[in-house]
């Protein structure tokens, strides 16, 4: 066992049982996955990507590239691609590697190990050349099958998930020394901080600095202490497990706070919660991850960096390892040494540096160290290492690496600030900001705990100002460290003596990209960083180069013979790390994945049967099949009840906009292509409204109810549309018109009343409005009351026949339509459904916006040139109509079909051709079966439609083609009698 | 998502806002005397801007108003917000 | 200040018009309604049972609980436009501690007191909806809902208060 007693912040006295692979295995409360194995002297948990070569537990939290694995939760919950590295353990924690058949030990893909060198980089695009079929046949899927990562969960994610906003003055991400102090300093001034770490505690690095004391406090009392202020402060939010994953523009940060993964059993509430937070300031403090070193066999289970075993010493009390060596380039190598040694591990510390300062250390250190290469198979077991001119093989169980540490500029970069080149710490920092946000402490290269709480104090109190806060003035904290973190570091690949192309020097753990690889990239001629990533694949995956990044940036710099800030480095981008689907759904599933509209009919509707269909947000009732009808049965007899005594039908979702002012009907003729002005009081008129461009938008019934003020419909799916064109034109083209639009889409339910009986049923029930034949003809309407309640009618009709469109206000619209059925029902009335309305306003070519215009047809290509006023200079679109190839005579014309085979129903979308075939000359746009024809129809957009009635076409169709006769579109009473009934 | 200055409510959340295309394109107030291929123009000719780009916008689930801004659209930062029918801050060119 | 226990009720129907009309004609409409209209954002007046909700520049949503004497012709004269939406949305009533955070799981904007104090209302969204959000007390809001909406905001509103509820701890 590799557990130290009485270490670190786990809880001895509590253990939790965990399985890995199917072993049973034993942690402590506090570890995490990876802590808890490496307790249990497991090493090996992943297999690589590429070459399936066994990999170990590389880093401590987010960096880790390696030890990726699926966890499973009761329910059907799965998750692939976790790093062990941030699983909290839990009682009865199931987790399993990845990538790996049959088993981590004995993987058969290993064998991709030895062929390495036919797998370089872009292997893929050199090799799988032929046949050009095969490769997404045949290689990408079997590729796919053998290069990868953990399975997607096959089950519907049964967890909840959240989203909330947030806002506030400052927020501080990080809640290491300088987040913690940035925080203290603004909270004090009483704005609003957020403050976010990633880990399941705050304190970041100081919970593992064993030596230092700040304020006569040692680190993590301090911590302890900042955290509980910052707890008992009402301004501020103090959010653990929550990782700040995006930066997008002015200020608002993405954040995803984990509630339920650290819990065994299901989550009580939401699993994870979606922040967006708006902060007047963002003060970043995110830190530094240590870089690895890039160095022959450097990736063998064993190998990890030297901060991380660290870290799982002074957090979770576990020793990596036995016999360690530590190879480093940075004097921070010296305090993980130390505090390893003190532990009681056996350390030898290799530093690569020639100039390894003679330390009085109680280890042995090797200087000028230059590593040739590490042994063992599933776990290291020796390193070998030629100094002062000879090679000495050194036997250990745990090889640690210390490059030096990159600065977290993950955000800062997202949100396009600048980065300069710090030659000391070698790595990027943060140079200037395009957001209101500044980086502190280790994210902006200082490295020291002194520098990070100074910081933190004088940019929270900046924050704090700048939002408009004073701080109060609190002293810096004065720390005191054992060892400092130090200087040094190195990037790129280490020197060594062997032969370069025997050997696997690895720069990209996750996607394995060997040192070999980018040098490959380079030669072939890639120098631009951005296409080397691409190539190599370097910097790719789940860990995004987070460790990658500048050991490729250096060894490309040094192919192509510059500078390493002359190379660039590539713009990071959310997310800093994955983010589950879940969360960023939030609520929006299943049904609540958009408003689900019904209508004030609507539980009627579902009392009778009915089955519905979407159109746009609304539920629409499409039709009422009784006892064992199917759809077309349903259909034909409400098609049939309509014509022959009257049919009910729910016309509440059209959009209604009050139109009122004394500018109203000049409004109408500016907007729509019909003349408005001499529309009488009390008559309505069907409206074509057009874009600019000449094409159609819209159609409905406009209706005068006064001199100043008009009631216009618009289709179902066109009312936002409608009412934002005409405020537009309103707001920003005619603004000295006196004008007001009200949506009333949703004050009014509209039952029609459609048929021979319509009047009949009717009458008995309005009061107040003379509905006679000779007092309300077609295209009337007129207010009074029906049931008690305010009653707009209209007489309008999309079926031909004798129609009334009857508006009540929408909290009387289901007893209204009660009435109606009650009084219709003995005259064979039928509630009809939008699949009828769509069949019986088809028999009369009359179109649906949508359906037979696409966006390129003008009111004459729909037959509608009719409706033009013919005196107007001027209204939307009129201009466009006059461009040449809006007259041309081969435009696309609405025209009616009629097939041969009087039962051969026509597939909508269908190509139409010639006679013998030749190029498509339109589409049928509409296809319905007509129980009243009792045949076939369709209507159809041709090239030269009208010119060609009479003649004979043919629709094309996967195994031959139906012959068709063009017809008018009005198929049923041409005259329109039936209007007058 | 951008926190975008109404003249009328001041900063708002974008995700209440519609977006309006470039903005002092005027309708013609006469369109017929146009020639066609200054209709077209009118119609389809829009500035692909790099850099501060004069741009309508439409509080459309709040005041409802139309308003036009100046947006980097490198950056998104907005330089200036207002009132239709108001001309249009100077912004000092690139 | 005590605030009770989150509670979301659905309020009973009311009068609902929307007055539209240009900035000039603000002190005639204001005399029609026995109220002064608020003239900026986040504005809201009250006299007696009447509210006046400042929607935008020129638009205002009237709230009473009776049906208005004036006619559409005293309206029209003072070139105002006065459209009854009695019907159009419906309200609900969000209440108690923690309703802040209850919009907060949908609705973008700043829902503090000090940049929302007590009177201030605004269009916005709530999730996919479009809602009016009026605070009528330190933790108490009034949202108004297109009518075909409100199951939509209602369910989602109902979660985050019983999660709220559950979250509570008794003092």
């Amino acid at each position: 066992m590799f557990r130290l007693p009485k270490r670190g912040l786990v809880d001895h006295g509590a253990p939790l049982s965990f399985s890995f692979d199917g072993r049973r295995l034993t942690g402590l409360a506090g570890d995490t996955l990876a802590s808890a194995l490496l307790a249990n002297g497991v090493h090996l948990t992943g297999r690589s990507f590429k070459y399936h070569r066994p990999r170990g537990i590389l880093g401590a939290w987010a960096d880790e590239p390696n030890a990726l694995v699926t966890v499973i939760r009761g329910g059907g919950r799965s998750t692939p691609n976790l790093p062990a590295t941030q699983v909290e353990l839990f009682e009865n924690l199931v987790a399993f590697s990845q990538n790996r058949e049959p088993s981590l030990e004995r993987d058969r893909w290993s064998i991709n190990d030895r062929l390495g060198r036919f797998l370089p980089a872009g292997f893929y695009y050199k090799t799988f050349m032929w046949p050009k079929s095969f490769w997404s046949r045949v290689y990408e899927p079997r590729i796919r099958a053998v290069a990868g990562l953990g399975v997607a969960p096959e089950q519907a994610d049964p967890d909840r998930y959240e989203h909330r906003y947030a806002h506030c003055e400052v927020l501080v991400v990080g809640a290491g020394p300088a987040g913690l102090s940035a925080a203290l300093t603004a909270a004090e001034s009483g704005c609003r901080v957020v403050v976010c770490d990633d880990r399941p505690l705050p304190g970041g690095s100081l919970l593992s600095a064993a030596s230092a004391t700040i304020d006569g406090l040692g680190a993590r009392e301090w911590a302890d202490t900042a955290v509980a202020r910052l707890s008992s402060m009402t301004n501020v939010t103090l959010l653990p497990r929550t990782t700040a994953f995006g930066y997008y523009p002015h200020n608002l940060l993405g954040l995803c706070e984990r509630l339920g993964d650290h819990l065994p059993g299901e989550p009580a509430g939401p699993r994870e919660r979606l922040w967006s937070v708006r902060a007047a300031r963002v003060i970043l403090a995110t830190g530094a991850l240590e870089r690895p070193l890039v160095f022959p066999d450097n990736d063998r289970p064993g190998i990890m960096l030297a901060d991380a075993a660290r870290q799982y010493l002074q957090l979770h009390g576990v020793a990596v390892g036995r016999r360690v060596v530590i190879v480093t380039a940075h004097d921070a190598g010296y305090r993980s040494a130390h505090e390893l040694h003190a532990a009681g591990i056996q350390v030898v510390l290799a530093d690569t540096r020639p100039a390894a300062i003679a330390r009085s250390t109680p280890f042995r250190v090797i200087p000028d160290a230059r590593i040739e290469g590490t042994r063992g198979t599933l776990r290291v077991s020796a390193i070998t290492i030629s100094h002062t001119g000879r090679s000495e093989r050194i036997d250990c169980d745990a090889v640690l690496m210390c490059g030096g540490f990159t600065p977290s500029i993950h955000l800062a970069s997202q949100s396009r600030g600048t980065m300069a080149w710090d030659a000391e710490v070698q790595a990027y920092v943060p140079a200037g900001s395009a957001e209101a946000e500044c980086s502190i402490g280790a994210a902006a290269g200082r490295l020291e705990l002194a520098d990070a709480l100074a910081d933190g104090c004088r940019a929270g109190r900046d924050a704090a100002a700048a939002a408009g806060f004073a701080a109060r003035r609190i002293g810096t904290p004065r720390a005191s460290v054992d060892h400092s973190v130090g200087q040094g570091g190195i990037i790129g690949a280490l020197p060594h003596g062997r032969d370069p192309a025997k050997v696997k020097a690895f720069v990209d753990w996750q996607n394995d990209v060997t040192a070999r690889d980018i040098m490959l990239a380079t030669r072939e001629g890639f120098r631009s960083i951005e296409h080397v990533k691409r190539y190599t694949t370097t910097g790719m995956a789940t860990d995004q180069g987070k460790l990658s990044n500048l050991n490729s940036l250096a060894i490309t710099a040094a192919q192509t013979g510059r500078p390493v800030e002359a190379v660039g480095f590539t713009t990071f981008r959310p997310p800093y790390t994955p983010v589950t689907f879940g969360a960023l759904a939030g609520a929006a599933r299943r049904d609540l994945f958009d408003p689900v509209r019904q209508t004030p009919i609507h539980d009627w509707a579902v009392a009778q049967g009915a089955v519905f269909e979407d159109v746009g947000l609304w539920k629409r009732a499409r039709y009422f099949p009784r006892a064992s009808e199917d759809m077309q049965a349903a259909v034909n007899r409400e098609c049939l009840a309509v014509r022959g005594s009257a049919g009910l039908f729910d016309a509440s979702t059209l959009g209604k906009i009050e139109i009122v002012g004394a500018d109203a009907a000049t409004f109408l003729n500016r907007l729509y292509v019909n003349a408005w002005d001499r529309l009488a009081i009390g008559r309505c008129r069907y409206g074509v409204l057009l874009r600019e461009d000449g094409f159609i938008l819209d159609d409905g019934v406009i209706g005068r109810l006064a001199a100043d003020r008009f009631h216009a419909t618009t289709t179902t799916g066109g009312a936002a549309r409608v009412l934002a064109t005409m405020e537009d034109y309103l707001q920003t083209e005619w603004p000295d018109l006196d004008v007001w639009l009200t949506s009333v889409t949703e004050q009014w339910s509209v039952i029609a009343v459609q048929g021979p009986h319509a009047r009949e049923i009717l009458t008995p029930l309005v009061q107040g409005l003379d509905i006679s034949a000779d007092a309300f003809p077609h295209m009337s309407i007129g207010e009074g009351t029906i049931c008690g309640a305010a009653l707009r009618l209209m007489r309008v009709s999309f079926t031909g026949e004798l129609g009334f469109e009857v508006n009540v206000p929408s909290s009387h619209g289901h007893a209204v339509w009660e009435a109606i059925w009650r009084i219709g029902q003995p005259l064979g009335m039928t509630a009809y459904g939008t699949e009828a309305m769509h069949v019986l306003r088809a028999e009369k070519g009359y179109i649906i916006v949508g359906q037979e215009t696409d966006g390129t047809v003008t009111a004459d290509d729909a037959g509608l040139a009719w409706a033009i006023g013919k005196t107007k200079r001027d209204f939307v679109g009129k201009r466009s109509l006059a461009r040449p190839a809006m007259k041309a005579p081969d435009r696309k014309q609405l025209v009616g079909l009629r097939t041969l085979d009087p039962a051969k129903l026509l597939e909508e979308g269908a190509q139409i051709v010639g006679p013998d075939g030749g190029p498509s000359l339109g589409h049928v746009t509409s296809s319905y079966y007509s129980a009243n024809l009792g045949r076939s129809i369709a209507l159809a957009l041709v090239r030269g439609g009208r010119a060609l009635e009479g003649h004979r076409l043919r629709v094309a169709m996967p195994g031959g083609g139906i012959e068709v006769d063009v017809t008018n579109p009005v198929l049923f009473d041409p005259k329109g009698k039936r209007l007058d009934g | 998502m951008l926190l975008i200055p109404c003249p009328y409510c001041g900063n708002r959340p974008e995700i209440e806002f519609s977006y309006g295309g470039q903005a002092h394109i005027a309708r013609p107030p006469v369109p017929e005397e146009l020639d066609d291929d200054a209709w077209g123009a009118f119609l389809y000719a829009r500035d692909n801007v790099r850099g501060p780009h004069r741009e309508r916008w439409r509080h459309l689930h709040g005041c409802a108003r139309f308003f036009n801004l100046v947006r980097d659209t490198r950056t998104d930062r907005i330089i200036a917000s207002y009132r239709v029918g108001t001309p249009c801050p100077r912004v000092e060119p690139l | 200040m005590t605030s009770g226990p989150l509670s979301l009720e659905t309020l009973q129907p009311m009068t609902r018009h929307i007055l539209r009309c240009r900035e000039r004609r603000v002190a005639e409409a204001s005399d029609l309604l026995g109220l002064d209209l608020p003239r900026s954002a986040y504005g809201t007046a009250s006299h007696a049972d009447r509210h006046a909700l400042w929607l935008g520049p020129d638009e205002w949503l009237i709230l009473a609980p009776e049906p208005f004497a004036a006619t559409a012709d005293v309206w029209a004269a003072i070139g105002a436009s006065f459209v009854e939406v009695s019907d159009r949305q419906v309200a609900l009533q969000l209440s108690g501690a923690g309703a802040d955070t209850c919009l907060a799981g949908g609705c973008p904007l700043d829902l503090a007191l000090p940049a929302f104090p007590i009177g201030a209302c605004a269009r916005t969204v709530f999730h996919k909806a479009e809602i009016i959000v009026w605070r009528t007390g330190s933790s108490r809001f009034q949202v108004e809902i297109g009518r075909s909406f409100a199951p939509y905001v209602t369910r989602l509103l109902s979660q985050q208060v019983q999660r709220g509820r559950s979250l509570a701890v008794p003092t």
